[in-house]
């Protein structure tokens, strides 16, 4: 019968072999979890991110009184961007509108869908980008958005309209602030 | 089917492993072998965590300073991912040394290897051009002024000079198409050439096989003869370990590399350049004028020259170094003499007191920077901008500009106004000398004698003046006990209220913005010192805006310790 015992040669090949491969490893393993880590960064976090507080938008004067909206832009005035940290700067737009019961109220300009900018043709709110339609109140009619326009908290003060911009996830039913 | 199998059908991948690690080594695996791949896997390294780099950096003198502080300062890990592409530089040229070493001493430059050593040369050039492009990319000071120095000395080069500056800083002067030219270089284009010219080294060397043990004959050599893999391969990997090790090692301790302040042109800065920089640095001290020129340019040029011409003036049989101790003799003294300068270079500066003090005045400001990004963000005109988001920024330089000759310091010819000024302890220190070396000493006033009152009168009096700077913690019960000790301690001289004019200065609102602000445009005023008055009236000097800044400011010094 042979003898099938592995030779000195072929076990320091094995144990080289091994070796190499454990010591190789370990060092991947080690070089890669801070790597992943840092890159990993983003996740979470609000790069981002600009002052909660209301902004004011327009005069009081401006909304019409027959209840049609107007489109207002959002001017904040620190927006932290990374390292930047910018004055004036436009993050968003809004429609305002007198309600039925004349009371000032918000939607965000930005399409519940996929987040391009809506427009009012008279009517209707409407997206240009995949055509979703929402009803001069909000509530959505027809097209791709899963829900209506998003509601933004609007105040009166001093005979300006102030509003508090928010973000929500787009593409969803349900109303989730990021 | 095996996935092995699937694949090897498909991409005759197995015969492409094999021809990688089967390579025989002559002479048996050696630990003298393993530079080129210790070089190659801190290469891969540097590539990956430059890529990681480029996730967060920018490459605009506005924005390039900021975008650093961030990766380094709110990254997770960023400082660590920073100083291990930092160090991992220094580790590249450490090691590319060995490797120039191992191989001129082994003679691997003879027949017919003479173009795998220029390949080699060429990329130490390419490894060195790396490193230069690199250390602007923070637009730091030392980045900024020390880059300045090379592009300087390259606009010295005969004729085309000052066409070659031009070319490498993007114009006239530093600015935006410098960095982003040298971040063009370092990111695509140098890459782009290191892997190029890897790959034409990895082919000629396998062309040829390694250049062997230099004492073994061909039987010799024969019979020791290794393959690569498993046995040269382990080697390799030890000592790819071993550096690793190291970097890391060295990374943890110094806690990454440094950043310094953003960069100002405004500024003289003395910025040294990277280590493996400083034996030119240092040279060029032992030269003056048009020999400096020619030092800088002709040094590397004939270091450079010496290096490729190697092949050509060290050929014959022998690869011996006993018969080739001439070369190889030159080549070590030249080693010698750079580690000697570079180690003069740190020497000279550590017992220097003038460059020991602006690395500390540099640590400092970098600390400020730093620190003030983090908190605030740096403004959208970037760099120095930084440091205007310091609270009272603007009130403590125009304090630095207008006051504080008169108000801090040795030569001061006021009243001490810092730290605590209008604190309780400074009232309480005043009323008790007011014509002391602290308060009204340098002046010619002398018109108030030191307040007798003591205990709980003290107290309230010390509350009363103290309420009126708008203290929001002043006691009322003090105050109010207060009113009445100064009704007969001081009310002889002194008028408490919005608009008497008297013998002594009317306490009212004293201390408060508006009041100091309104004081400093006329101290001269009836109100407060009239005739006595010695300070300038900064009426015309500061608008209102300057003033009131200044008074803010003030106000927020009440707030500090007093000593």
């Amino acid at each position: 019968m042979a003898d099938e015992r592995p030779t000195p040669q072929a076990n320091r090949r094995r144990f080289l072999e091994v070796a190499t491969l454990a010591l190789g490893g370990a060092v991947g393993v080690v070089l890669s979890v801070p790597l992943v880590r840092y890159f990993l960064f983003p996740i979470g976090r609000k790069v981002v991110s600009s002052p909660d507080a209301p902004v004011d938008v327009c005069a009081l004067s401006a909304v019409p009184a027959d209840g049609r909206p107007v489109q207002v832009a959002v001017v904040s005035q620190a927006q932290r961007d990374a390292w930047v940290v910018r004055q004036e700067v436009a993050v968003g737009s809004a429609w305002v509108r007198r309600d039925r019961a004349g009371k000032v109220v918000a939607v965000s300009g930005q399409c519940p869908h996929l987040g391009c900018a809506i427009g009012f043709d008279g009517e209707r709110f409407r997206c240009p980008c995949h055509k979703s339609s929402f009803k001069a109140t909000g509530e959505r009619e027809s097209g791709p958005s899963k829900r209506g326009l998003d509601p933004l908290e609007a105040t009166v003060k001093g005979g300006r309209v102030l509003v508090r911009f928010r973000r929500f996830r787009p593409d969803v039913a349900e109303r989730i602030e990021v | 089917m095996k996935i092995g199998d699937w694949l090897d059908q498909r991409t005759g991948h197995r015969a492409a492993v094999r021809w990688a690690l089967d390579e025989p080594v002559a002479g048996g695996a050696s630990f003298a072998y393993v530079f080129g791949s210790v070089l190659a896997f801190l290469l891969v390294m540097q590539i990956v965590t430059g890529v990681l780099l480029a996730t967060a950096y920018s490459p605009s003198a506005t924005d390039a300073w900021a975008s650093v502080a961030y990766i380094q300062d709110e990254m997770t890990l960023g400082w660590f991912v920073r100083g291990l592409h930092s160090h991992g530089a220094s580790a590249m040229v450490v090691v590319a040394g060995l490797h120039l070493m191992q191989t001129a001493l082994y003679g691997a430059y003879r027949a017919p290897r003479e173009l795998n050593w220029w390949v080699g040369v060429l990329m130490l050039g390419v490894l060195l051009a790396f490193a230069l492009t690199g250390y602007l990319l923070p637009w730091d000071q030392t980045g900024y002024w020390a880059t300045k120095v090379a592009t300087g000395i390259a606009g010295t080069t005969p004729i085309a000079g000052q066409a070659i500056q031009e070319i490498a800083q993007g114009g006239n002067e530093y600015g935006n198409l410098t960095l982003t030219r040298f971040f063009a270089l370092h990111v695509l284009v140098l890459p782009g050439a290191m892997v190029a010219l890897f790959t034409l080294h990895l082919f000629l060397f396998r062309r040829h096989g390694v250049t062997p043990h230099w004492w073994l004959d061909r039987e010799q050599l024969e019979k020791r003869t290794r393959p690569f893999w498993p046995d040269q391969m382990f080697k390799d990997t030890a000592a790819m370990a071993a550096v690793f090790a190291v970097l890391v090692g060295i990374n943890l301790w110094n806690g990454g590399v440094a950043l310094d302040a953003p960069a100002d042109p405004s500024t003289s800065f003395d910025a040294r350049p990277e280590w493996y920089f400083r034996p030119l640095f240092q040279a060029l001290k032992y030269f003056e004028g048009p020999m400096e020129k020619l030092v800088a340019l002709g040094l590397p040029a004939v270091l450079g020259g010496f290096l490729i011409a190697l092949p050509l003036i060290d050929r014959g049989e022998s690869r011996s170094p006993r018969r080739r101790w001439k070369q190889l003799g030159a080549l070590g003294v030249i080693a010698l003499l750079m580690i000697a300068l570079t180690a003069v270079s740190f020497r000279e500066d550590a017992g220097d007191p003038r460059v020991q003090k602006g690395n500390h005045e540099a640590e400092g400001r970098a600390r400020l920077s730093r620190t003030l990004a983090k908190m605030f963000g740096v403004p959208a005109e970037g760099g120095t901008a930084v440091y205007e988001q310091a609270p009272h920024a603007r009130a403590r330089t125009l304090w630095r500009e207008h006051c504080a000759g008169c108000h801090q310091g040795g030569k001061r010819q006021g009243p001490e106004i810092g730290p605590g000024y209008n604190s309780r302890g400074w009232i309480r220190d005043f009323l008790a000398a007011p014509s002391g070396p602290r308060f009204f000493g340098p002046t010619k006033i002398r018109g108030m004698e030191p307040v007798e009152v003591r205990g709980e009168e003290l107290d309230a009096v010390v509350e009363l003046v103290y309420g009126q700077t708008g203290a929001p913690d002043a006691d009322a019960a003090k105050v109010a006990r207060g009113k009445t000790v100064f009704a007969d301690e001081c009310a002889s001289c002194h008028s408490m209220d919005d608009k008497s004019e008297g013998s002594a200065p009317n306490l009212g609102g004293r201390g408060s913005v508006e009041m100091l602000a309104g004081f400093m445009a006329r101290p001269d005023h009836p109100r407060w010192f009239g005739k006595a008055n010695e300070m300038p009236a900064f009426f015309d000097d500061l608008d209102r805006d300057d003033r009131r800044a200044l008074a803010e400011y003030l106000v927020m010094l009440r707030g500090r310790p007093w000593h």
